[in-house]
């Protein structure tokens, strides 16, 4: 049967496929799409892994915080390989002649045999040690092209870093293990010099925030695997962290990871809206062949037949899509892997991948006979009989149980493809759940407006009638146009909401509460004198906290690991924490049970925890947390729970202890200061210059960083989001042409009748517009939920309606749909009455 | 009686892929006001194009047409529609209802474009007098081919127009159904003193009309009132 089927069909498409276009096109993008986002995820994935060396610039990485290895760590580790190189960074404040200039900076100081592996080039050529070594009475200095650019400093000018002075001798170009660094660093430029020129800058103070940093070369012969446990073996006291190419980045890979996520289901939602396009592009083909399949079935061929010719058809046409969207999309990252590499400074592999493609064709072949599977089964379970009045629209009947089993094992299929091929499952999910919610939402509202359009009773205006009528008449494609335009807005609303949140966030709510400067690392003994040197005037503008560091080490007498309750809470036990200690509640913060301990307690030590360690742990008031502090273990009670602003912007730390088994320990302090702006530079440089080891951090700096990275992050969105665009109005475009033949006719006998082109036009765009703006206004409900949901439940932010932002893109997107929707009613009254009008 | 339709020199020259075909040459004809005349002629003499262009649906290439006291060869289409709407009624063979409204809404909607408040009103009493007051709110597809002729005859009165055309109303119908839709059609032209163009294959109506005449390869072979001459 399979093979009469296949030459009718052969048959059936020299007829032509006009309208397929619609149907090639909503797969295709969708398919490329999501090719391209698995093809550049995989190709920097696949680049670290290849570079896993040049990346962490060495076999193995150690890492320690504060302070450097011992003389005796270190020959143990040149004993066990056949290089060692290290290096310092740390956060530092930039200074040059023009003070007003001055910026925060990660500086890097690296020994002469820098880097092991991989290499630093220098814009327009150059050698590293050159460039950064001393001469003339003073040390070179290569720096981030960034920093030329915002006028920070210039080639051959003069910096300060801590109390030594620098001169600029060139732009750092490529930095091939920038993104392996242990620390956290990326957010501020690079500034590079020789490790020696720390000497005397009094950056480096014992107990500062520096990262100590050593890349180790082995031997040809010698074992990754050993040397690490030689080396955890024989320091397995030392907090160390430990690396080798496996995870060179694992910063860079969660973000490509997440980001993956993030495009796929951008690619998912480009494939579920151009699915809807799929299947009008369906009906709209087989409304044209209504008279062959009632002919066919009419002289003795079997439903089955029928359905066999027009599914090898569309799979015709789908392998035509698929392999145009996997051509395209796997081609494209070839055009866009300098901006990946530019934006993300990492390798890039990119070859041709038959996993990723084998997903793509799997994605496009499942939409398509899931879309294509519902039209046709309708169109072939109706008699023939209701086949032949075919410019009677509502003729279809719904298809059997078998059919409708098929579609939802397939619509199951798609899920699944989904949620098995996502980097984080939980997204994944989220998505599936979220999209499904919204079909069947727009699918409902499609019908509410057709029921609730039957009850008006309007013979006033013959236009509004007519085009109320329009809505509920058999054939309507009130749902499909509803969905179609409802589930592209929800999406757009969403991203939309998220930026202009993040925007929000940055602008204004921020600034308004924030002080003028952060100072880390103010050493105990440096505490009177940085008190002076700040210069409030008023007591409060300056808030200063002990700033202890330390790790969670039991709770409630059990491993922390095994206490974890809570999701994603294991950050907590990610290395160090900073803790605090005060007499006193601090004031941002409100106490949500239990009672702060009185002035001067002495006993067993208190605990102040956050709500979100609370939930971590699944901790009640009273319970034990053992805290290990310069080596020493602090077991405290859970005294009172606290709710923090994070957002404010004020010192906040997730645990407080009660003053007295800390105020012994050694340790720094960290504070806040507010100041006029008229002295932010003078109080900035007379703090760099009296006390090189503080960290000055200007929160306006912060925040503008900050906002240049927000709106990276909103451009990408909406990058993404505009495929998602082209497919909704692709399926719009679909929509009307699978709409023109019917309102063709329908003009040409309205017009017949004595309607003038502008009546028609009238009737159709007020119904457009109906449809529009109702689709639109729940878009705007789903599209805000879903921008709480993702900034709330996924991003854990804060979230706030953006009205303006909601309006805007509403009206946006529904001037698109009535231009598309306005051009086909244009195309339907240029139609010559004769060519409908002529007997048959 | 004046002239409600007159056409003088009517020629329709049309683009096909074998280059330009005349399909009315020269055309002169004239209809009275209130008169009934059958136009017949074999496939492809001409007879649905002159039709159209009484009807304003198509443009003549050369001549002049005079329907109702208008000009039609040089007006925008929004004013043929309007020329359509208050003078013109058409019945086709394939009945063109517009399938996604119910007989009512069909029979309604010339009324509607004139601005008639009481238009499903009208509407209603045109159904009764086809005698489908029992099928207003089926759909086309719901009735039968006499039944959807039967709508499209009350939907080309409903507006009481000056001129009927009627291309072959009965060419998809069974001979009862023809008799009756043709029965009304000369009784509703009767009635309101409409004139009818009736183009038709069947001797037997066209005799029913008071003038006859014969298209034959886009010319006017017969044109004669009293008995047909086949």
């Amino acid at each position: 049967m399979t093979r009469i089927a296949f030459r009718l069909a052969l048959r059936d498409i020299r007829q032509g496929h006009r309208g397929f276009w619609i149907f090639v096109s909503c797969l295709f993008v969708g398919v490329a799409a999501i090719t391209a986002v698995m093809t550049v995820t995989a190709a920097v994935l696949n680049g670290i892994a290849r570079d896993g060396q040049i990346v962490l610039g060495g076999d193995i990485s150690l890492g320690t915080q504060f302070r450097g290895m011992t003389d005796e760590q270190l020959e143990f580790l040149r004993q066990n390989s056949a290089e060692l190189t290290e290096f310092i960074e740390m956060r530092a404040l930039m200074r040059p002649s023009d003070i007003d200039k001055s910026t925060l900076v990660e500086l890097k100081a690296v020994q002469d045999n820098y880097p092991l592996y991989g290499s630093l080039d220098i814009r327009g050529g150059g050698v590293l040690q050159e460039a950064i070594d001393y001469r003339d009475g003073v040390w070179g200095a290569l720096v981030d092209p960034t920093l030329l650019q915002a006028g920070n400093a210039e080639l051959g000018s003069r910096i300060y870093l801590g109390n030594n002075q620098f001169e600029v001798t060139g732009v750092i170009e490529r930095e091939s293990d920038r993104i392996g660094s242990s620390g956290e660093f990326g957010f501020w430029p690079r500034v590079l010099v020789h490790y020696d020129a720390l000497e005397g800058s009094g950056l480096v103070v014992g107990g500062s925030r520096n990262f100590y940093e050593y890349r180790l070369r082995l031997n040809e012969t010698a074992s990754v695997a050993e040397v690490l446990e030689k080396i955890r073996s024989a320091f397995s006291e030392t907090v160390w962290t430990i690396r080798d190419t496996s995870g060179t980045a694992p910063n860079i890979q969660e973000l490509v990871e997440r980001l993956g996520v993030l495009l796929s289901l951008a690619g998912l939602t480009t494939l579920l809206v151009g699915g809807i396009g799929v299947s009008n592009a369906v009906r709209a083909y087989l409304d044209t062949r209504l008279t062959t399949i009632a002919i066919l079935k009419c002289i003795g061929g079997s439903r089955e037949l029928v359905f066999r010719m027009y599914l090898l058809q569309i799979l015709m046409l789908s392998g035509i899509a698929i392999v145009i969207g996997i051509a395209i999309g796997a081609l494209a990252p070839v055009f866009v892997s300098q901006v990946v590499q530019q934006i993300l400074a990492v390798p890039f592999d990119l070859r041709i991948d038959l996993f990723v493609m084998s997903i793509s064709a799997l994605y496009g072949l499942v939409t398509a006979l899931l879309f294509t599977l519902w039209p046709l089964a309708t169109a072939l379970n109706t008699s023939p009989g209701a086949l032949f009045r075919k410019t009677v629209a509502n003729i279809y009947q719904r298809p059997s149980w078998h059919y409708i089993v098929v579609c939802i094992a397939l619509a199951a299929t798609l899920a699944t493809i989904a949620i098995a091929t996502a980097f984080e499952k939980r997204f994944a999910i989220w998505f599936v759940i979220s999209a499904s919610i919204a079909w069947v939402v727009f699918r409902l509202i499609g019908s509410l407006i057709i029921a609730s359009a039957k009850m008006v009773q309007n013979r006033q205006s013959s236009v509004f009638r007519l085009a109320i009528a329009n809505l509920y008449r058999p054939g309507t494609s009130t749902s499909d146009i509803v969905l179609a335009i409802g589930l592209g807005l929800t999406v757009l609303i969403t991203i939309s909401m998220v930026s202009s949140n993040m925007n929000e966030q940055v602008n204004n709510l921020i600034p308004s509460r924030a002080p003028t400067f952060f100072f880390v690392d103010i050493q105990s003994s440096q505490f009177d004198e940085f008190v002076d040197a700040v210069g409030v005037e008023r007591e409060e503008d300056l808030e200063v906290m002990p700033f202890i560091r330390g790790r969670i080490t039991r709770i409630k007498g059990m491993d922390p690991h095994e206490a974890i309750v809570g999701e994603d809470s294991e950050w907590l036990l990610d290395g160090d924490r900073a803790f605090t200690y005060s007499d006193t509640p601090p004031e941002n913060a409100s106490i949500v049970s239990g009672e702060w301990w009185p002035e001067n307690y002495n006993g067993t030590p208190l605990l102040s925890v956050h709500t979100d360690v609370m939930e971590a742990f699944g901790l009640t008031l009273g319970d034990s947390i053992t805290l290990n502090i310069l080596g020493r273990d602090i077991t405290g009670e859970v005294a009172n729970v606290r709710e923090l602003e994070w957002q404010s912007m004020q010192l906040n730390f997730a645990i407080m202890l009660s003053p007295e088994p800390l105020q012994q320990v050694p340790h720094s302090y960290i504070a806040t200061a507010s100041i006029t702006t008229d002295d932010e530079f003078k109080v900035q440089n007379r703090i760099a210059s009296m006390f090189p080891n503080i960290t000055v951090v200007r929160v306006k700096d912060v925040l503008r960083r900050l906002g240049d990275y927000m709106v990276r992050i909103r451009d990408t969105a909406r990058g993404v989001s505009a495929i998602t665009i082209i497919a909704g109005i692709l399926v719009l475009a679909g929509v009307v042409v699978s709409e023109n033949r019917r309102r063709a006719y329908e003009s040409v006998l309205l017009k017949t009748l004595g309607a003038t082109k502008r009546y028609v036009f009238s009737v159709y765009s007020l119904e457009y517009l109906m449809q529009g703006a109702i689709s639109a206004a729940v878009a705007s409900v789903l599209g805000t939920l879903g921008s709480w949901a993702v900034l709330t439940v996924l991003m854990s932010w804060e979230w706030h309606f953006v009205p303006t932002s909601v309006l805007y893109t509403v009206l946006i997107s529904l001037a698109i749909s009535l231009t598309l929707g306005i051009l086909g009613i244009w195309n339907a009254l240029k139609h010559r009455p004769l060519i409908y009008l002529r007997n048959e | 009686m004046s002239n409600i339709v007159s056409i003088e020199g009517l020629w329709l020259t049309l683009d096909s892929q074998a280059g330009p075909v005349d399909i009315l040459r020269g055309i002169d004809l004239e209809i009275l006001s209130g008169e009934s005349v059958s136009i017949t002629g074999p496939s492809g003499a001409g007879k649905t194009s002159l039709m159209m262009i009484v009807g304003g649906l198509e443009r003549p290439t050369g001549g002049t047409v005079h329907v109702a006291g208008q000009l039609l060869n040089d007006q925008d289409e929004d004013t043929l529609a309007r020329y359509r709407r208050d003078n013109i009624g058409i019945v086709f063979q394939s009945f063109h209802l517009i399938p996604t409204m119910s007989a009512l809404e069909n029979v309604a909607i010339p009324l509607e474009l004139a601005g008639v408040p009481e238009a499903f009103d009208r509407a209603s009493v045109e159904l009764k007098t086809v005698g489908l007051e029992h099928r207003v709110d089926h759909y086309p597809g719901q009735l039968s081919g006499g039944e959807q002729q039967r709508v499209a005859l009350a939907r080309a009165m409903v507006t009481q127009p000056n001129l009927i055309l009627a291309d072959e109303p009965t060419g998809n119908l069974d001979g009862d159904n023809s008799v009756r839709i043709m029965e009304l059609l000369f009784d509703l032209c009767e009635i309101n003193k409409t004139t009818l163009v009736l183009i038709t294959h069947q001797l037997e109506l066209a005799e029913r009309c008071g003038r006859h005449v014969k298209l034959s390869d886009g010319v006017i072979t017969a044109n004669s009132a009293g008995e047909l001459i086949p």
